[in-house]
């Protein structure tokens, strides 16, 4: 009764024998010892043991590295792999949830045919049977659409092309046609270049969203925190410009809001400035560039613009400041009619502050050649609608929702005879097709993909293909149907031996004194081969001529189309987890919103979550209003990515499609489809509807919960004295324990971790000494009493055999202090970390309705708090707030049963088997982090059952699944402290510092998180915690937290650079 | 039936020897207490809907030492009540809130609260055991009256004693006497 | 005993004396086959009863998701209710135990109905902590029972107090309550005509007789009973503050509580008596025994412990704006103006306001006007603790998690359920237990005595 749980022993035994069977007699159609476990070798495989699998990210173009973990044959998790270029071990949100797509319970089971209005199952030698007889007839009539694919798969869909004479279309949503053109322009490489943003000094961000879906984001946020960790000389600004303050903006230093559309102008007014005045460090071609920049004098451009001319020329100083900076433009957020002049007067910008080659640099330039524009693709449209197109395959292209509605790909299919729609899941394409094939999962096959110069990532099968999913990968199918259509006689019949084939070009290339396997083994085993590539030389091919931007439309409200961070273009929308995760500007789940300036909502008398409504010539739409002040009063933005009408259970009829309000308009100079740059008409809406927030205060109240210091008063501080602890000793704050005043870190027990002292919002605590919200002063040369375990008194002081109390409980002997320190500073409010510990602490996703009730199961959350969002300086901060494992917990002494306590190694311990749910430790919980199973979402007989199969395949067998009523939180993943110290103990040697890792530390993709042991204080979390920066979150409670922050670095942009 | 049933769950009192006089008055009732104290008739029972200052005079009743009893009983509750505490802690030692482990205040209150409870029980025993209570058979004829308004004082006595202390008790101006020889 | 000042209160309008007699029959009136009001009262009590406890089921098979609870919320009517009752329980042991001590003979009319309504009142709140857990089935854990792995309970937890002290109280009360009730049931015994009615009484009764010995050590033992409910009482209720004031959410945290709810308890627990009474006395009858004297004396208590309240409110804002903790101010502000500060003016104008009109002997004497107040300050008695809770845990530290509480269905069921559950053991009560003190009202009445006595 107490706890039931998801798998019933027999189940189980069931799929460990899947498992075991999956891994021994190999994923898919290859033999088991074509397996190449990643850190493990592969001769036999241990329950209970985890394995990993290097692969390839697929939910994004960027195609970043994976590491798959695998327990007992099945998926478990997904990381980012340390080895890869691309994401450096960190992995975003979407990209872990790639999982859910793989064990999605709405996946296609068997091959599906068009049977009168509905679906008929057929076998696969049918179904094959079909396509061939139809291939056959339509020579030449053919035309496979797939998004983005590049290496072997893109070759052997060119090869079917040509055999069925058919064409090959790669049509990605987010295409990067802007990009590609302006560089075509300005630079004659048709690329999307490698932002380097770490080494930039200043960043001014175009409205590119670079941190959430542009380019390459994990690295891009890695670059981040590489920024925001220069201080030396007052460096590392980070200037966002644009008409609505996006999640990467939030995280500016200052925010200019330019008209929406006219942000070319600003980008070219900088350029005059740096150009007229001779800033920074001169590019060859500054004096030509000088001549054609002359119309773009700042009060031209702030006239266009309303960006004042002060302004335009401030920020040309800070630009060129510090060296080598960098801009960025890009991304759906300016892809507007002016898309393409955007980017090109970004890259002039950057070319006459000389950042080209430096910070822009096209040596790992995303491979998205090939890819279609939209106006291509719309002619190949217009191409079926005439009838020219007999058979149509396609995969991982999903026009008839991410294309608007006058592109006509409704019609288009409808003029097709014969549709094949070779699928995981069912969408709003594949319905619009006659038969659907079932193909494997990116993370069930094998692949490759060369998504950057120079990186050629393996992507290979994890586990064995789901037993209730009768797929086969889509390169089989490809050959087959190559084959089928007359040709590739060359071609073997299985992908994996193509694969095979093929690298053995790459074999020949890197494979130095290596016999094939050996290579492909070793290849497969870090994930793909990488070369070191050189910047190619790039000239500078002149500059376009611009003009003066115009909106189209009637309405007085620019309409704004943000990319979604959790669903990219819409295809991540039936991922739970992604579902459930917070929008991180609205903090919205489960739905739409519009985000409208308070001042708009006023005058249309419409309050927070009611009902707003939207028109534009193509259209309208009504979804609950949420009041942002980050954005323009004559602007209204809407998330892409919702409004499914056939995506499975959690996608399906959920918010609106925006794309539904985009007006007829392309970016001409791009073909690329303007989603910025209409016109919309805004009313109060009719319809009742509510606004799922999961957090609806954004106002801290001066609670110093997230804290900055400005980079002037750090320099100022660390000047001052040594960056230790003895910091704000010198402020006369009171310290916990003796001798905080000595210098060794480890001895800085005061209750107040030091860099108060460099504090520019005193904390009440620390400005009215003697009152009753700070701990009381310890008299000279007070012991902290033996049970007193925090982190801040290490192990050494905190327990001696003489003074410590517990005689059985072995604390005398704890060896480690576990802690975490989060640095504010890197955190980009990403969530990253949200969607890793669900994956990683069998966390239940509750669904929209729960949400509203409050009912949220995270354990870690991304609080976001705005202390000025406002056109200007700009200081949004987001706090990850996870258990705090406080010293003195408030929970543990209200908890009658001892369902909590404090263990011996520091942790705040929560026992699930002891809790009779009294709720009074979440009641005592000053940060409230504490989660409540309100239901039995771990019992599938229940309604409320999270883990619909076959989901639950995913649950982490380390984990239990939690009961209704248990009360949980944050173990810090106590689950692979006790791998760690096993391993360590196998191996007869200690615990390495970062051996071990938290879930949220190991995502990052900033490395924000740091996981460690206090009491080792080599460690990088000792030295974190007792480092500048730091502070604790409620300190005048207390409690004594496991858990350091590190102060946020505001950067004063304003006077800074007068200087 | 009634009778019958009656007969089951009311047994009939034993047979008494003595004599039963009723009063109405109070302190009609205290001088016969008093004279018949004099007679030297010590073992008296005084049956009153009420209990009466007069009558506890003239039977020199002293105070009721159910208050040891109860004393006893608090004693025992309030160092149990901690013991429990520190014994439930140290046999299993576990941080708490940082807390140290013995900690006094937590184990004063569960102390004071067991030391109220014993108490209680042990005062309701002590007093049921003092009272005789509960009373399965009669100590002396029974009159429900006493419940009422009347004043009964039970005489023990030999059969041949009965009429001398019955004229006594119609001497003091009891309304009814009844002897049972 | 001739010279005692109730004697006068004891004669009713048509100045008929009351012997010793006639007392029994007044009191003994009640105790009869009930009419048909008392029946439809009864089983319409029975039906909501059985709605109430559908809900029940509900939390226990579902969840308490049922319930409109959430985080930050996690405690609202459960909780609320679990006060409510305790705090009328109190009352009953205090005009019962405290008065006796003090000697206050008007309580005698009144001690039996409040005793009543303290056992069951504490069986009402005792309820609540039993099922507002996650795991009802595990509630044994509570409780310090010896066991091969030695898991105790953690006394550092106030909820583990209050197991020690709610179930110590509900004893102390019930055997006081028992107790008293011995000479009165043995009186009823000697009237009951049916043999099974007999038999039980003399079983309630443990063949009391009355002997000189018997009343001896029975006003020995209870005046004992009276000096250790007298201190209990004070501590429950303080134990049950401290579920609050040891936690340190804004809005609980503060010394002041415990004799702040222990004045709010008697409060509401004496609104309660008065509740009850009026309606008895005059469907019984029984004005001459419970005088409009008496009723005045409980008003003046009202009055007394209602300014205790405000006192404490007041304070409680006091030290919110005078202390240091930002925090604190911010909940007190959010508690008078944010999103419930409906409930708490109706608590304050409830608790505080309307009280002040018992300042006027004229509507102190007004049975009317007083069971409407008193009526009023259980309404607001019950909002106080509503707003303690909710608007404390919806506002506390961390303003990421500041979430509004909705009530549910579910919890309308435990609010009228739990008013079902109490009556429907009192209603049984005032029909087989003397609801009246025979024996201590008759210790009132002037002993019949032939010198200078009554004839």
């Amino acid at each position: 009764m107490s706890d039931s749980v998801v798998f019933h022993r027999r189940d189980f035994l069931k799929l460990v024998g899947v498992g075991v069977a999956g891994t021994a007699a190999g994923c898919a159609s290859p033999p088991a010892e074509k397996l190449i476990p990643y850190l493990v070798a592969p001769e036999d495989l241990l329950p209970g043991v985890p394995y990993f699998y290097a692969s390839t990210c697929r939910e994004c173009p960027a195609g970043c590295g994976l590491v798959v973990r695998t327990r007992e044959g099945r998926a478990i998790k997904l990381e980012g792999n340390a080895k890869h270029p691309l994401g450096e071990g960190g992995l975003c949100a979407r990209g872990q949830a790639g999982l859910q797509g793989l064990y999605d319970p709405d996946r296609v089971k068997t091959p599906l045919v068009k049977d009168g209005t509905g679906w008929k199952s057929i076998t696969w030698d049918e179904a094959m049977a079909l396509v061939a007889g139809k291939l056959g007839a339509a020579k030449g009539r053919t035309l496979l659409l797939t998004g983005l694919e590049t290496g072997t798969l893109r070759s052997l869909a060119g090869e079917f092309a040509k055999t069925s004479a058919g064409r090959h279309v790669m049509w990605e949503p987010f295409g990067y046609e802007c990009v590609r053109a302006a560089n075509r322009a300005t630079f004659g490489v048709d690329a999307v270049p490698r932002y380097d943003v770490g080494a930039a000094r200043c960043v001014i961000a175009f409205g590119a969203d670079f941190l959430e879906t542009f380019a390459s984001p994990v690295s891009q946020a890695r670059g981040y925190a590489a920024l925001r960790a220069k201080r030396d000389d007052g460096a590392g600004h980070f200037v966002t410009v644009e008409p609505r303050l996006s999640t990467t903006g939030a995280n500016a230093d200052e925010w200019v809001a330019p008209r929406p559309g006219s942000e070319f102008a600003l980008a070219l007014g900088l350029a005059h400035v740096i150009a007229n005045e001779g800033l920074g460090s001169a590019a060859a071609e500054r004096n030509a560039l000088k001549g054609s920049l002359a119309a773009w004098t700042p009060e031209v451009v702030a006239q266009q613009t309303e960006v004042p001319a002060e302004t335009i020329t401030r920020l040309a100083k800070l630009f060129t400041q510090h060296g080598p900076s960098l801009a960025i433009a890009g991304g759906i957020g300016t892809q507007g009619t002016h898309g393409t002049a955007l980017v090109a007067a970004v890259n002039v910008l950057n070319h006459v502050a000389g950042n080209t080659g430096r910070t822009v640099r096209f040596d790992r330039a995303l491979d998205v050649s090939g890819l279609a524009t939209f106006a291509q693709f719309a002619n190949e449209l217009a191409g079926m609608a005439a009838g020219n197109v007999d058979v149509l395959v396609v995969h991982g292209a999903n026009p008839l929702y991410a294309a608007p509605a006058w592109a006509g790909a409704a019609d288009a299919f409808a003029k097709v005879p014969f549709k094949v729609a070779l699928v995981t899941s069912r969408d709003e394409t594949s319905e619009a097709c006659d038969l659907i094939l079932p193909v494997s999962h990116a993370l069930e096959s094998f692949g490759d993909a060369w998504s950057a110069r120079g990186v050629y990532s393996l992507q290979q099968p994890a586990m064995k293909k789901l037993p209730m999913f009768d797929s086969r990968p889509l390169g089989d199918l490809l050959i087959a149907f190559t084959k089928a259509a007359g040709g590739g006689a060359a071609l073997p019949d299985s992908y994996h031996d193509l694969l095979r084939d093929r690298w053995k070009a790459m074999h020949t290339r890197f494979g130095k004194g290596r016999d094939f396997d050996t290579f492909w083994t070793e290849s497969l085993a870090a994930g793909g081969v990488f070369e070191d590539v050189s910047e190619p030389a790039v000239r500078w091919g002149g500059t376009p001529s611009f003009a003066a931007s115009e909106r189209a439309g009637d309405g007085e409200f620019a309409l704004v189309l943000t990319p979604s961070s959790n669903f990219y273009d819409g295809r991540g929308a039936n991922k739970p987890w992604l579902q459930e995760l917070p929008d991180m500007t609205s903090k919205t789940v489960w739905g739409s919103w519009a985000e409208i300036h308070p001042e708009t909502a006023a005058k249309l008398g419409v309050k927070q979550g009611e009902p707003l409504k939207i028109e534009t010539a193509a259209g309208s739409v009504e979804v609950p209003a949420y009041i942002y002040a980050g954005i323009r009063k004559d602007t209204v933005a809407i998330a892409l990515g919702q409004g499914h009408t056939t995506f499975g259970r959690y996608a399906t009829n959920r918010g609106v499609n925006a794309v539904s309000l985009l007006p007829q308009a392309t970016d001409a100079a791009s073909g690329a489809l303007a989603y910025q740059g209409a016109n919309a008409k805004l009313s109060r809406g009719a319809k009742a509807m509510e606004l799922f927030q999961q957090q609806a205060e954004k106002d801290q109240h001066g609670r110093h919960i997230a804290q900055i210091v400005p980079l002037s008063a750090l320099l100022a501080g660390s000047a001052g004295h040594g960056s230790e602890a003895p910091a704000h000793g010198a402020e006369g704050a009171p310290h916990g324990a003796a001798g905080a005043a000595k210098s060794h870190a480890g001895e800085a027990v005061g209750h107040y971790p030091a860099g108060e002292g460099v504090h520019v919002e005193p904390h009440p605590a620390m400005t009215r000494p003697g009152q009753h919200t700070e701990p009381k002063q310890r008299p000279e040369g007070w012991k902290p009493p033996a049970h007193a375990i925090t982190a801040f008194e290490p192990e050494m002081k905190g327990r001696s055999a003489k003074n410590d109390p517990v005689v059985e409980g072995s604390y005398a002997h704890a060896k480690h202090r576990w802690a975490m320190s989060v640095d504010l500073n890197s955190c980009t409010g990403c969530a990253a970390c949200v969607v890793a510990c669900n994956a990683e602490n069998n966390i239940p996703v509750v669904g929209p309705d729960l949400m509203r009730r409050g009912r949220e199961m995270n354990w870690i959350r991304i609080d976001r708090f705005e202390e000025r969002v406002a056109p200007g300086a700009n200081d949004v901060r987001f706090v990850p707030m996870m258990c705090q494992h406080c010293g003195s917990a408030p929970c543990e002494m209200v908890c009658p049963v001892y369902a909590t306590y404090h263990n011996p190694e520091g942790l705040n311990a929560q026992v699930y088997n002891r809790c009779v749910g009294t709720r009074y430790c979440s009641n005592n919980c000053p940060y409230k982090v504490r989660a409540f199973n309100w239901f039995d979402f771990s019992a599938p007989e229940k309604t409320t059952f999270a883990f619909p199969e076959p989901l639950n395949w995913q649950l982490n067998p380390d984990v239990t699944v939690r009961s209704k009523g248990v009360m949980e939180k944050c173990t810090m993943c106590i689950q692979r402290i006790l791998e760690g110290k096993g391993h360590a103990k196998d191996e007869e040697r200690a615990v390495r510092d970062g051996e071990i890792q938290t879930a949220c530390a190991q995502s990052c993709p900033a490395q924000a998180i740091t996981f460690g042991d206090l009491a080792d204080p080599e460690s990088a979390v000792h030295l974190k915690s007792f480092g500048e920066r730091k502070y604790w979150v409620f300190q005048e409670l207390n409690t004594k937290p496991g858990v350091t922050y590190l102060q946020k670095v505001t950067r004063d942009t304003m006077s800074e650079a007068q200087a | 039936m009634m009778d019958m049933l009656m007969k089951l769950l009311m047994p009939p009192p034993p047979k008494f020897y003595g004599v039963m006089g009723m009063f109405h008055y109070v302190d009609d009732a205290a001088d016969a207490v008093t004279a018949l104290r004099q007679a030297g008739h010590k073992d008296l029972q005084v049956f009153s809907p009420v209990p009466h200052h007069e009558i506890e005079k003239a039977l020199e009743q002293g105070p009721s030492i159910v208050r040891w009893v109860t004393f006893t009983g608090g004693l025992l509750g309030a160092t149990g009540g901690t013991a429990l505490c520190w014994y439930s802690i140290v046999s299993w030692p576990m941080v708490i809130g940082g807390k140290e482990l013995v900690s006094i205040p937590p184990f004063t209150i569960l102390g004071y609260e067991s030391m109220i409870l014993l108490a209680g029980l042990s005062n309701l025993l002590g007093m049921l055991a003092l009272a005789r209570l509960p009373q399965i058979k009669a100590s002396a004829p029974y009159d429900p009256r006493f419940q009422e308004d009347m004043i009964g004082i039970w005489v023990p006595c030999a059969p041949d004693m009965a009429p001398k202390v019955e004229q006594m008790l119609k001497g003091q101006r009891s309304l009814e006497v009844h002897v049972h020889a | 005993m001739s010279q005692n000042p109730t004697v006068a209160a004891h004669e009713d309008p048509e100045k008929r004396p009351i012997t010793q007699a006639s007392l029994n029959d007044d009191v003994m009136k009640l105790i009869s086959l009930p009419g048909k009001i008392w029946w439809a009262a009864f089983l319409l009590d029975l039906l909501v009863l059985a709605v109430a406890l559908g809900a029940v089921r509900n939390l226990i098979v579902h969840g308490w998701g049922v319930s409109g609870f959430m985080r930050p919320v996690m405690w609202a009517v459960d909780i609320t209710n679990f006060v409510f009752w305790v705090g009328i329980a109190h009352c009953g042991t205090l005009v019962s135990a405290v008065l006796f001590l003090f000697r206050s003979h008007f309580r005698r009319a009144v001690y039996r109905i409040a005793e009543a309504m303290t056992v069951f009142g504490v069986l009402t709140a005792a309820m609540f902590p039993a099922i507002h857990t996650g795991r009802p089935w595990f509630d044994y854990w509570l409780f310090p029972y010896p066991n091969q792995r030695q898991l105790w309970t953690n006394v550092r937890s106030p909820l583990e107090w209050d197991v020690f002290a709610v179930n110590t109280y509900l004893t102390v009360s019930s055997i006081f309550f028992l107790v008293g009730l011995i000479p009165d049931v043995a009186a009823v015994r000697d009237r009951a005509k049916h043999p099974l009615m007999k038999f039980l009484y003399t079983l309630l009764s443990f063949g009391w007789t009355g002997a000189n010995y018997q009343w001896k050590h029975f006003y020995g033992a209870y005046l004992f009973f009276a000096a250790l409910a007298t201190p209990l009482v004070f501590s429950v209720h303080s134990v049950v503050s401290w579920d609050f004031a040891m936690a340190q959410t804004p809005g609980w945290h503060s010394t002041l509580f415990a004799p702040y709810f222990v004045a709010g308890a008697i409060f509401s627990g004496v609104a309660m008596v008065i509740n009850l009474l009026i309606p008895i006395r005059k469907a019984f009858k029984l004005e001459h025994i419970v005088t409009i004297d008496h009723m005045e004396k409980l008003a003046k208590l009202v009055l007394l412990t209602s300014c205790m309240v405000g006192y404490s409110y007041l304070t409680e804002f006091f030290m919110a704006w005078f202390g240091p903790n930002a925090a604190e101010r911010d909940v007190f502000w959010f508690r008078a103006t944010g999103h419930y500060w409906w409930a708490f003016w109706t608590m304050f104008s409830c608790n505080v306001i309307f009280p002040l009109l018992l300042w006027l002997k004229p509507f102190r004497r007004n049975m009317t006007a007083m069971f409407i107040l008193c009526i009023f300050v259980n309404i607001g008695m019950w909002f106080e603790r509503f707003v303690i809770i909710v608007t404390s845990l919806t506002r506390s530290f961390n303003p990421a998690n500041w979430f509004y509480y909705k009530m549910s269905f579910t919890e309308v069921c435990l609010i009228v359920g739990s008013f079902a559950w109490f009556f429907m053991f009192f209603l049984v009560f005032v029909r087989v237990l003397p609801a009246f003190s025979i024996a201590e009202i008759k210790e009132t009445l002037p002993m019949p005595k032939r010198k200078g006595g009554h004839a």
